[in-house]
C-alpha cells in the first residue's frame, strides 16, 4: 500500500494501531465491568464520543488549513496525515461510543452521515493513492486540467488545417475567400493545387509538403482571388490600383489584372510564387470524408460516444489509421494521416486525463459538505444528549 | 525612434549600410557637417579623426546622417525606458529629467481582492501570514541607487534626477544594444544632438574633456554607490580623484585572470563583468557584476594572487585604482578597510558554498535538460501529486495573488520539473538587465527588484522560460510621483518581470512545498540531486561533469 510505504506513514500507522489497541482494551474493560452494557450516555461512552468528535474536528481542520495556506499552522502534510489517520481512528471511537449500535433519531442521522463521510473519504484516499500513478503512466500529454478545453480546440484547429492543406476547405459554411487568406509564407516556391467541390462551387488552395501552413491565418491583406469561370479558373488581383506597382500579379511572366489560369501556370503575386494545377489530388475526397465523419467528432470538446468507443485505446487508434492508410495514396496523404494519428492519440490522452482528474476530485463534492454537516449535527447531538 | 538593424560594433559603418537601415525620427534636424563640428559636443576635440569618421557618411548626409539635432518642448518624452534604440543623446541646451516610470512596488493581482469569510481573513491577517514581506532583504541589499544609462544614478527611494547642458546619455543603448534604462523628459525647451555609435566612439576616443569629466563623474557616482565608503564619500573622492585611470574592455576581454598578481582595484562604470573561477571539470560563473559594483579588492586586502577571472561581457568601462593607491586609501580610512575586509570574507563564503555544490556526477540525461545548471529545482512527484494545485494557489497567496509557479515543465523520471526559477549556476538573466534590478542573494536565489522596467530582456534570456512578465494593475499616477512629471497624467499599466524567490522571506520551506498536503512538492538543492535521481547517475564514472548550457528553449 503506497500510503504506508514511506517511513513517516509507517510511523503514523504504528501510532494509530497502538492507539487503537489501547482504546479497544479500554472499551473491553468498560463493557466487561458495566452491568447494563455499552451505551453513549455512560461516562466511558461520553469519553469515547468526545474523543471521536475531537478527532473529527481535527480532521476537519484540514479544510481550514487549505483556505489559509500562508498561515504558520504547520506543513499541510502534517494536517493531511492527521486527517487520514485520526479520521480512520474516529470510526473505532464512534463505535465504542455507541456500543456498535446505530442509534435512532438524530443519533441515527449523525451515524449515517458519519459513515458516508468515512466511506467517501476512504474512496478518495484510495483513488488518490492509485490514480496519480495511472495518470503518470498513461497520460504523457498531460496538461493543466483547466487548460484542457483550450488544448482540445488547438488540436481540432491543427487537424482542420492539416486536412485542409491537402483536401480543400473542410468547413462548408465558409464563403469564397481570397487565396492569400488561406496561404502563408511557406507557399513560396510551392505548388498550389485547386479543386472545385460541386457543393461549394469555389476553389481552395493547398500547399504541398510539410510543414503545414496555418490556413486560417487572415493576417495578410488580400492580394488576389482565384475563382471558377466556365470550365476553367481565372485569377484577378484584389490590390488597389495605386498599390499594383508594388504588388503586381504576374501570370506566366506577364503582369495582369485578371487572367485565365490554364493548368500548371506559374503565378506570382507580391512575395508569393507558386505553380497552379487543376487536378485535385487523388484520395482527397476519401481523406476528407473519413476525417469529417470519424476523426473530427473525436476531436470535439465533447466527443460523441461512438467516436470515443472507436478510439478508446492507443491500439484502437493505431488499428483505425493503419486500415485507413491503405485507401490513401502515399506521400503527403500518409504524412497527414500519421499526423492525425498523433493528434487523435493526444486527444485520447486528454479524455483520459479529464476522466482521471474527475475521479480523483469529484468525491470531494460529497465528502466536504457532508463532513461539515456532520460536525454541526454532532454538536447538536451532543448538546441535546446532555440537555435531555 | 531611430534604429539600426545590426549591432554597429560588429560592422563597418559604410554609408551604404547606414542608408539601408537608419530611419530618422520625426523632427530630426539635419545639420551640415561643418556646423555639427562647431557644436559643443566637439569642443576641444581634435577635428581630424572625428571628421574622418563623419566623412564616411558624407555621401548621403542629408538623408542618412550619423548625427542630427532635435528640439524637444517642455514635458516631451525624449526616450522611454525599455525602448530598443541605438542612439545616444548630448544635451546642447536645456535640462531634462530622468526617472524610472515603472511603478515601484510589488505586483498585485486583479483577482487578489477575494470575497467571503476566508477572503476577509486573508486580507486582515497578512502580518500573521508567511507571505513575502519584501524582495529586498535589508541585510543583503547593497544598492543605494539604480544605475541608469547616464552620468547619474537614481536614488532607489526617489528615482528622479536631472541632466543639464553638456551631459550625455544613452551610451549603453548606443554601444551595447541594451534597452533604455530610464525615461527622459524635457524640462523646458531642450535641444539635443542624437548620434549613432560611430560618432559616440569617435568623440569618446578623442575628447580629453570628456574623459576628464567622466573620470570625475564616474568616481563620484561610484563612491556614492559603494556601501563601504558610506559616510566618507567626499574624503575618498578627494583622495582618489587624481589617482584613477579610466579603462575600456570590449566583449570577451579579460580584465584579470585567476592566479595573476593582485595589482589593482576596479569600479565598474558601465557594462557587465563575469566573475568566474576554475573548478574541476570547467569554469564556474560565480556572479555577474554591473555598473556601480567593484572587483579586485580581495587579492589586495588578503595579499594573495587573484582568486577569480573577470571578463567583460560587453563593452565595459572601468575605473582602475592601483594597488598602491588602494592600500593608501585603506590606511587612511580604517573604517573603509574594515568594510572591505568583511566584504571579502563574505565573498569567499559564497565561493565556498558554490564550490561545495559542484558535484562529481556523470549525468548525461541531466545535461540535455539543462538540469545541471540548476542550484535549486522544484520537483513534483507525479506518483503522489493529485493535481490539486495547492502549490500554485499557495504561491499566489504568498505573492500578492500572482503565482510564480506553473505546474508544467519537463518530466524527468517520475518528477515534473515545474516552471520555477532554478537559481542557475550561470544566471544568464542577470547581465542583460539594463537597470541592474536582478541580483543573486547570498543564498543563491535570484531576486528581481521593484525597479524592473519591464523590458523583457531577462525573460527572453532565461533558457527555461522561468521568468514571466506580468502586467501590474493600472494605477492612477498621483501628484508628485516621478512618472507624473509632464503631460502623461493618466492611469497606465506596466509590465514587470517575476520569478520564483524561494519564499526566503517567509522562512523555512518555500510556500509551494509548505502547502502541498500530499508530500509531492519538493525543493531540491543541487547536492540532493543524487538522492532524488539515483537511477540516472553512472557511478562508474566519477569525473566531474559541468554542464554545458542547454540552448534548448523550453518555453511553452
Amino acid at each position: 500500500m503506497p500510503l504506508i510505504a514511506t517511513a513517516q506513514q509507517k510511523k503514523n500507522a504504528l501510532l494509530s494501531g497502538l492507539a487503537l489497541i489501547v482504546f479497544a482494551l479500554l472499551y473491553v474493560g468498560y463493557v466487561w465491568n458495566d452491568p447494563i452494557g455499552p451505551r453513549g450516555g455512560s461516562w466511558p461512552g461520553i469519553f469515547f464520543g468526545v474523543l471521536a468528535y475531537a478527532m473529527m474536528l481535527f480532521a476537519g481542520f484540514l479544510g481550514v488549513r487549505k483556505k489559509v495556506r500562508t498561515w504558520p499552522l504547520g506543513k499541510a502534510t502534517f494536517w493531511m496525515n492527521g486527517h487520514i489517520w485520526l479520521g480512520l481512528l474516529s470510526v473505532a471511537m464512534v463505535f465504542f461510543h455507541t456500543g456498535f449500535q446505530m442509534g435512532s433519531g438524530l443519533a441515527l442521522v449523525v451515524m449515517i452521515l458519519f459513515l458516508i463521510s468515512i466511506v467517501t473519504g476512504i474512496y478518495g484516499l484510495a483513488v488518490q493513492q492509485f490514480l496519480p500513478k495511472v495518470m503518470l503512466k498513461q497520460v504523457g500529454s498531460e496538461t493543466i486540467f483547466e487548460l484542457i478545453p483550450d488544448q482540445v480546440s488547438n488540436l481540432k484547429l491543427e487537424a482542420d488545417n492539416l486536412v485542409q492543406s491537402v483536401c480543400g476547405n473542410v468547413d462548408a459554411s465558409l464563403e469564397p475567400r481570397s487565396f492569400l487568406e488561406i496561404k502563408n509564407e511557406n507557399l513560396e516556391g510551392g505548388i498550389a493545387i485547386f479543386e472545385v467541390t460541386p457543393r461549394q462551387g469555389y476553389p481552395v488552395g493547398r500547399e504541398t509538403g510539410l510543414p503545414f501552413p496555418n490556413l486560417n491565418s487572415s493576417l495578410a491583406p488580400s492580394h488576389f482571388l482565384i475563382e471558377k469561370k466556365d470550365e476553367g479558373f481565372q485569377v484577378r488581383t484584389l490590390v488597389p490600383e495605386e498599390e499594383r506597382d508594388r504588388y503586381p500579379l504576374e501570370i506566366g511572366g506577364e503582369v495582369v489584372e485578371a487572367a485565365e489560369l490554364p493548368d500548371r501556370t506559374l503565378v506570382r503575386a507580391g512575395d508569393y510564387e507558386f505553380e497552379f494545377q487543376y487536378a485535385p489530388p487523388i484520395g482527397s475526397a476519401t481523406l476528407k470524408g473519413y476525417y469529417l465523419e470519424k476523426i473530427r467528432p473525436f476531436l470535439e470538446l465533447r466527443p460523441s460516444k461512438e467516436a470515443r468507443i472507436r478510439f478508446r485505446t492507443i491500439e484502437d487508434i493505431q488499428n483505425c489509421f493503419d486500415h485507413f492508410r491503405k485507401f490513401l495514396p502515399e506521400g503527403s496523404f500518409h504524412e497527414v494521416c500519421n499526423y492525425l494519428n498523433v493528434l487523435c492519440e493526444e486527444r485520447r490522452q486528454l479524455i483520459l486525463q479529464d476522466r482521471l482528474h474527475r475521479w480523483m476530485h469529484s468525491w470531494l463534492v460529497f465528502h466536504v459538505p457532508l463532513s461539515i454537516v456532520l460536525i454541526v449535527l454532532t454538536l447538536f447531538h451532543a448538546v441535546f444528549a446532555f440537555w435531555y | 525612434m531611430p534604429f539600426l538593424k545590426d549591432d554597429p560594433e560588429n560592422q563597418e559603418e559604410t554609408p551604404d549600410q547606414s542608408q539601408e537601415f537608419l530611419v530618422l525620427p520625426s523632427g530630426a534636424e539635419v545639420l551640415p557637417l561643418d556646423d555639427i563640428l562647431k557644436t559643443a559636443l566637439f569642443e576641444n576635440v581634435p577635428e581630424k579623426p572625428v571628421r574622418a569618421v563623419l566623412q564616411r557618411f558624407k555621401k548621403n548626409w542629408d538623408e542618412y546622417p550619423p548625427i542630427w539635432r532635435r528640439t524637444f518642448e517642455d514635458g516631451e518624452i525624449i526616450c522611454e525606458e525599455g525602448d530598443f534604440d541605438q542612439t545616444a543623446f548630448f544635451i546642447l541646451d536645456g535640462k531634462v529629467s530622468i526617472y524610472i516610470a515603472a511603478q515601484l512596488g510589488h505586483i498585485e493581482s486583479r483577482t487578489r481582492k477575494q470575497k467571503g469569510l476566508f477572503g476577509f481573513l486573508r486580507r486582515h491577517t497578512t502580518a500573521f501570514s508567511k507571505t513575502r514581506k519584501d524582495d529586498s532583504l535589508s541585510e543583503e541589499t547593497t544598492r543605494l541607487t539604480i544605475p541608469t544609462d547616464s552620468p547619474i544614478d537614481l536614488d532607489v527611494n526617489d528615482p528622479v534626477g536631472h541632466l543639464h547642458t553638456g551631459d550625455l546619455f544613452g551610451e549603453q543603448t548606443c554601444s551595447n544594444y541594451l534597452p533604455r534604462s530610464a525615461t527622459v523628459k524635457a524640462v523646458g525647451k531642450c535641444v539635443c544632438l542624437e548620434m549613432i555609435a560611430p560618432v559616440l566612439r569617435a568623440v569618446k576616443e578623442n575628447s580629453p574633456r570628456f574623459n576628464e569629466e567622466y573620470k570625475d563623474r564616474a568616481l563620484k557616482n561610484h563612491l556614492m554607490n559603494v556601501p563601504m565608503f558610506a559616510g566618507h564619500q567626499d574624503e575618498v573622492y578627494d583622495f582618489l580623484r587624481d589617482k584613477i585611470e579610466m579603462i575600456t574592455k570590449f566583449k570577451g576581454e579579460v580584465i584579470f585572470r585567476e592566479g595573476e598578481p593582485s595589482d589593482s582595484f576596479f569600479l565598474i562604470r558601465s557594462g557587465f563583468v563575469k566573475v568566474s573561477q576554475k573548478k574541476p571539470g570547467g569554469e564556474t560563473v560565480l556572479k555577474y557584476m554591473g555598473r556601480g559594483e567593484h572587483i579586485g579588492h580581495i587579492g589586495i586586502i588578503q595579499k594573495s594572487p587573484r582568486e577569480v577571472t573577470c571578463t567583460a561581457l560587453n563593452t565595459a568601462e572601468l575605473v582602475k585604482v592601483s594597488e598602491t593607491h588602494f592600500r593608501g586609501l585603506m590606511n587612511q580610512f580604517p573604517e573603509v578597510h574594515r568594510q572591505f575586509y568583511s566584504s571579502s570574507n563574505k565573498f569567499q563564503a559564497l565561493n565556498a558554498a558554490l564550490a561545495q555544490r559542484t558535484q562529481t556526477f556523470a549525468i548525461r540525461n541531466f545535461l540535455d535538460q539543462g538540469l545541471m545548471e540548476a542550484n535549486n529545482l522544484l520537483l513534483l512527484d507525479l506518483e503522489k501529486c493529485t493535481r490539486c494545485d495547492e502549490c500554485v494557489k499557495a504561491c499566489a497567496d504568498s505573492h500578492d495573488g500572482v503565482t510564480r509557479l506553473n505546474r508544467v515543465g519537463l518530466r524527468f523520471d517520475k518528477y515534473l520539473v515545474a516552471t520555477s526559477c532554478r537559481s542557475c549556476s550561470d544566471p544568464v538573466c542577470m547581465p542583460v538587465c539594463p537597470v541592474g534590478s536582478i541580483r543573486r542573494r547570498d543564498s543563491l536565489e535570484i531576486v528581481i527588484e521593484d525597479w524592473c522596467i519591464g523590458c523583457t530582456k531577462c525573460a527572453d534570456a532565461c533558457p527555461y522560460g522561468n521568468i514571466n512578465m506580468h502586467e501590474m494593475d493600472p494605477i492612477s499616477l498621483g501628484e508628485g510621483s516621478a512618472e507624473n512629471e509632464g503631460p502623461k497624467k493618466k492611469a497606465k499599466a506596466k509590465m514587470k518581470a517575476i520569478t520564483c524567490d524561494l519564499c526566503t522571506d517567509a522562512g523555512g520551506d518555500p510556500m509551494c512545498v509548505y502547502a502541498c498536503p500530499h508530500d509531492a512538492a519538493h525543493r531540491v538543492r543541487r547536492e540532493e540531486f543524487v538522492e532524488y535521481f539515483p537511477t540516472i547517475f553512472d557511478q562508474s564514472e566519477t569525473s566531474t561533469v559541468r554542464s554545458t548550457k542547454s540552448k534548448q528553449k523550453v518555453k511553452r
